[in-house]
C-alpha cells in the first residue's frame, strides 16, 4: 500500500481508531499492529510476507540463542558469536539473492562470459523494503550480542518492532534499543503529539505529492533523452532531480515518523535539511541519518573507525562510502556515486575537519553569511554532481550525461515543459525552502506548535491546498521503495 | 481523543470551506494543474452540446472519442438524404458515452447508433473526457455519480468548479466557442473537420492491447441502453495508420471481444499514412472521403432493414 493512495486514506483512520480501543490491553494492541502493518505489506504482494517473517523469526530466535550461557549439541558448545553469524549470515543471503544475484552474475558474465548471463540470472522480484527491514532485524542481534540491550522475550513485540507499517518499506531504520522498549510498554495517547503527528505527515505528503512528483515530470523527461536537450536543460534536470530525490524520500520519511506519532512511537529523525550543509561532511550527518549512522555503528567502528592510521582510516571511509552505495541498488552507478562521496569526504576526515559543522547552520540568525551562503551552494552543487551518477541507468549513460552537459552549458537557456509545470516547481521548491530554512534547528522541519492557531490552520490550509491543486495526478511510487 | 475528534471536525468544516473557496478563486485565473477550468477546446463539446437542441428524431447517431467526430462527416451523410448528429468527444470513453446516451438519446431519438470502439479507448482511463464533459454538459446525477467513482483528485476539482461555473457564475449558459479553433472547424451536427496534416513517422513498439474492465461494463450498459429501446447499432472501428496499426499485437482479440457484443465493422482500406492520415490515428480529409464512401452503403443497408422492419 502506498501512502499517497485511497486505500490509506481509508486504512490510516480504521487502525488508529482500533489500536487507541486496544490501549488497556498492551498484548492486543501490538497484535494489531502486527496485523495491520502485514496488511499494508501484503496489499503489494502477500507472498513477501513469508519472507519477513522468517527474517523477524530467525533474528528473535538467534537473540534468545545469543543470551543464552550454554547451548550444547552433542558434544558441540555454541557459542553466541555462532548464533550472531548465523543470523548475519541467513539475512545476508536472503537479501544477496534478491537484490544482489543477477546484478553480480550479470557482471561476472561481462567480464568472463562475454556478457552472456542468460542461463544465470534468476529474475526474482525485489521484495519491497528488504534492505530496510533485513538491516533492522540484524541490528538486533549484532545490539543483544554486544550486550547494549536484553534479548525480548516478547515475540508479538518483537514482530512489530520488525514490522511496524509506517517505516517497514522505506525507513526510518530503526534500532530495537530504541523503538523495541516502546512495543513492550504501554503506550498513552496524547493530543498534542497526534497533531504535531499529522502535521509532520501534511508536510510529508506536500514534498512528495507536489515537490518531488513535480520535479520528477521535468526530470524524467530529460534523463530519458539528455541527447535532445542543451547543457542548461541537464544542469535544471540534475538540480531538480536532487530536489525531487530529497523531497520523495524525506517526504516519505515525514509520513512515516508523523504516523508513528499517531500510535504513540517515536522514530528517529531521518533527515536534517542536509541541503543547507556546509561541507559533505555535514551533508552525511544530515542525509538518511538512519542508514548513516547503522553503518557508523555496524560496519565503520568495528572496523576500525577513525581511531586508526590515516591510510587504515583512509580505507574504512572507502569502503562504508562503497558499501553505502551498493547498499541502495544493484548497479555499478551506486557503487561509483559512493566512491565520488567517498573522494569529497576522505580530504575532511584525513585533515581532521570532517567534525567542523555539528551545529545548525546560521543559528539564531535569520540569514546566513556569504561565507555560508558560498558553502551551502558549494556543498549542493557537488551533491548535484553526484546525483547524475544515482539516476543515470549506467555509468556510461552518466559520463555522457557529464560531457553533453558541460559541453553545451552556454549554449542556449533551459527547455521548460510547460508553463504550469514550471510555475508549480518554482513555487513548492520555494515554499519547503523557506519553511525549512525558518524551522531549520526544530524537531521537523513543519513544526508550527508555538505560532497562534490562526496562523497554524492557514498553513494546513495552504499545504492542503497545494496539495489537493498542483500535485501530480499519475500514481508515483517513492523512489526509495525500489532499495 | 473527544478533543482531537471535536478540533477534527471543526478543521475539516473550515478547511473545506476554505479549499472550495480558493480552487474557484485560483481556478478562474488558469492557475491549477489538476482541474480543468476552461470551456473551449478543439474538441467543440459546448457547442456540439448546444447544437443538440437543433436535432430530433435522426436516422443515425454516431458516438464516440475523437476518432468518431473527425471521420463521420455529418454534410456527407445529410447530402445523402440521411439526417444524423455526431456526439463524439474528445477521448470519449463508454463511461462518459453513458452519461450522454441518459441525457440526449431520448430527445435526439435515432433510428440507428454507430458506436465508435478503439483500442487505445477501451483501455483509456477516461479523466480527460471526464473533465471535458463535467466542464460542458449542464451537471446531472449520472455525471456526479461518476465523478466519486472515479476517486481522482482532477475529476474531483473539476465537479466541483464545474458546479461553481455553472449554478453561480452561469457560464455554460452563456459561453459561446467559436466554429473556427485554429486548424478545426466545427459543422453543425457535430461532425469537426481538421484542415491542417501533422503526420509524423514514429517507430511505435509492439503491445498488446488489453481493455479496462470498467470500459467492457461501461460499453455493455451503454448497448444494453440501446437494446432497451429497441435501437438497432452497429460498433466500428475506424482505422488507424500502418504505422500504428502494426504495432497492435493482438487486434484479432479486440476484434473478438467486440464481435461478442454485437455487430462489428472493421474494414482496413488500402490507405497511405502520409497521404491519408492527419496523425497516427485520425484520418485526414482525402481518408475521411474514402472511408465515408465505403461506409455509406453498409449504412444505407442498415437502414433500409429498419425501414422494411417498421
Amino acid at each position: 500500500m502506498l501512502f499517497n493512495s485511497i486505500e490509506f486514506l481509508i486504512f490510516l483512520p480504521i487502525v488508529f481508531c482500533i489500536y487507541w480501543l486496544l490501549h488497556r490491553h498492551l498484548r492486543w494492541q501490538n497484535a494489531f499492529v502486527v496485523a495491520a502493518s502485514y496488511l499494508f505489506y501484503g496489499w503489494w504482494d502477500w507472498r513477501f510476507l513469508l519472507l519477513i517473517a522468517f527474517t523477524t523469526a530467525c533474528s528473535y530466535a538467534s537473540g534468545l540463542a545469543i543470551s543464552s550461557s550454554q547451548f550444547k549439541v552433542g558434544k558441540w558448545e555454541l557459542k553466541p558469536k555462532f548464533f550472531l553469524w548465523t543470523n548475519i549470515v541467513v539475512n545476508l543471503l536472503i537479501l544477496g539473492l534478491f537484490k544482489y544475484y543477477d546484478f553480480f552474475a550479470q557482471s561476472f558474465a561481462d567480464a568472463f562470459l562475454g556478457g552472456n548471463a542468460d542461463k544465470m540470472l534468476l529474475h526474482l522480484v525485489l521484495p519491497v523494503g528488504i534492505s530496510f527491514y533485513t538491516f533492522q532485524a540484524l541490528s538486533y542481534s549484532i545490539d543483544v550480542y554486544r550486550g547494549t540491550i536484553k534479548p525480548t522475550r516478547d515475540v508479538v513485540a518483537f514482530f512489530a518492532y520488525v514490522s511496524f507499517f509506517p517505516q517497514l518499506v522505506a525507513g526510518p531504520i530503526e534500532r530495537a534499543t530504541s523503538l523495541l522498549p516502546q512495543f513492550e510498554q504501554g503506550r498513552k495517547f496524547d493530543y498534542r503529539t497526534t497533531v504535531d503527528g499529522l502535521r509532520q505527515m501534511l508536510w510529508g505528503f506536500f514534498k512528495k505529492m507536489v515537490v518531488a512528483d513535480s520535479c520528477a515530470i521535468y526530470v524524467d523527461n530529460i534523463f530519458d533523452h539528455p541527447d535532445w536537450f542543451n547543457g542548461a536543460s541537464l544542469l535544471l534536470a540534475a538540480v531538480l532531480f536532487t530536489i525531487q530525490i530529497y523531497g520523495d524520500f524525506s517526504g516519505y520519511s515525514d509520513i512515516a515518523i508523523g504516523c508513528a506519532k499517531l500510535f504513540g512511537i517515536k522514530l528517529r529523525r531521518n533527515f536534517n535539511v542536509p541541503y543547507f550543509s556546509r561541507d559533505i561532511a555535514e551533508f552525511w550527518r544530515r542525509w538518511h541519518i538512519s542508514l548513516t549512522t547503522w553503518f557508523r555503528d555496524y560496519i565503520y567502528i568495528p572496523m576500525g573507525g577513525s581511531r586508526v592510521a590515516k591510510g587504515r582510516v583512509a580505507l574504512n571511509t572507502l569502503v562504508i562510502f562503497l558499501v553505502s552505495g551498493l547498499w541502495h541498488g544493484a548497479n555499478w552507478t551506486f557503487v561509483v556515486w559512493g566512491a565520488f562521496h567517498a573522494l569529497l569526504f576522505l580530504p575532511l576526515i584525513l585533515a581532521g575537519k570532517n567534525r567542523k559543522y555539528r551545529d545548525v547552520v546560521a543559528a539564531g540568525r535569520a540569514l546566513p553569511s556569504w561565507r555560508e551562503l558560498g558553502q551551502m551552494l558549494l556543498t549542493f552543487f557537488l551533491t548535484v554532481m553526484g546525483w547524475i551518477l544515482f539516476r543515470a541507468d549506467s555509468i556510461e549513460e552518466a559520463w555522457k550525461y557529464y560531457v553533453h552537459m558541460f559541453s553545451t552549458l552556454f549554449e542556449d537557456s533551459p527547455t521548460l515543459t510547460s508553463n504550469m509545470d514550471a510555475w508549480v516547481v518554482l513555487v513548492s521548491v520555494t515554499v519547503m525552502t523557506v519553511v525549512e530554512w525558518v524551522n531549520r534547528g526544530e524537531e521537523h522541519e513543519f513544526y508550527l506548535q508555538p505560532h497562534s492557531r490562526l496562523l497554524r490552520w492557514a498553513g494546513y490550509i495552504a499545504l492542503i491546498f497545494m496539495i489537493g491543486a498542483f500535485m501530480v495526478t499519475n500514481e508515483m511510487p517513492f523512489i526509495y521503495f525500489q532499495f | 481523543m473527544k478533543r482531537l475528534l471535536k478540533n477534527t471536525i471543526l478543521f475539516t468544516l473550515v478547511a473545506v470551506v476554505a479549499y472550495l473557496m480558493l480552487l474557484c478563486l485560483l481556478g478562474d485565473l488558469g492557475w491549477v494543474r489538476t482541474a480543468r477550468t476552461e470551456m473551449k477546446n478543439r474538441g467543440f463539446l459546448n457547442t456540439r452540446i448546444k447544437d443538440i437542441a437543433n436535432y430530433h428524431n435522426v436516422d443515425v447517431l454516431f458516438l464516440g472519442s475523437s476518432h468518431c467526430y473527425r471521420t463521420f462527416d455529418t454534410r456527407f451523410y445529410r447530402s445523402h438524404g440521411i439526417s444524423c448528429f455526431n456526439l463524439g468527444s474528445s477521448n470519449q470513453t463508454p463511461i462518459q458515452t453513458y452519461i450522454l446516451l441518459k441525457q440526449y438519446l431520448d430527445s435526439l431519438n435515432p433510428k440507428f447508433v454507430v458506436f465508435e470502439v478503439h483500442p487505445d479507448i477501451m483501455k483509456n482511463d477516461g479523466i480527460e473526457c471526464a473533465v471535458d464533459l463535467l466542464m460542458n454538459v449542464p451537471m446531472n446525477c449520472e455525471a456526479t455519480r461518476m465523478t466519486w467513482k472515479t476517486g481522482n483528485i482532477k475529476v474531483i476539482n473539476t465537479w466541483f468548479y464545474a458546479l461553481y461555473n455553472q449554478y453561480i457564475c452561469n457560464r455554460l449558459q452563456h459561453c459561446k466557442e467559436d466554429s473556427v479553433m485554429d486548424d478545426a472547424l466545427y459543422v453543425p451536427g457535430g461532425y469537426v473537420e481538421i484542415r491542417r496534416k501533422e503526420f509524423v513517422r514514429k517507430n511505435y513498439s509492439r503491445h498488446n492491447l488489453t481493455i479496462r474492465p470498467e470500459q467492457m461494463e461501461a460499453l455493455k450498459k451503454c448497448l444494453n441502453l440501446l437494446k432497451e429501446r429497441d435501437i438497432p447499432y452497429m460498433l466500428v472501428e475506424v482505422q488507424d495508420a500502418e504505422q500504428l496499426r502494426s504495432a497492435f499485437k493482438n487486434h484479432e482479440w479486440f476484434e473478438r471481444k467486440m464481435k461478442a457484443l454485437g455487430p462489428y465493422r472493421y474494414k482496413v482500406l488500402p490507405l497511405v499514412d502520409t497521404v491519408h492520415f492527419c496523425n497516427s490515428n485520425h484520418l485526414f480529409i482525402p481518408g475521411i472521403e474514402l472511408f465515408n464512401n465505403d461506409f455509406l452503403p453498409d449504412l444505407e443497408k442498415e437502414l433500409s432493414n429498419i425501414e422494411q422492419d417498421i
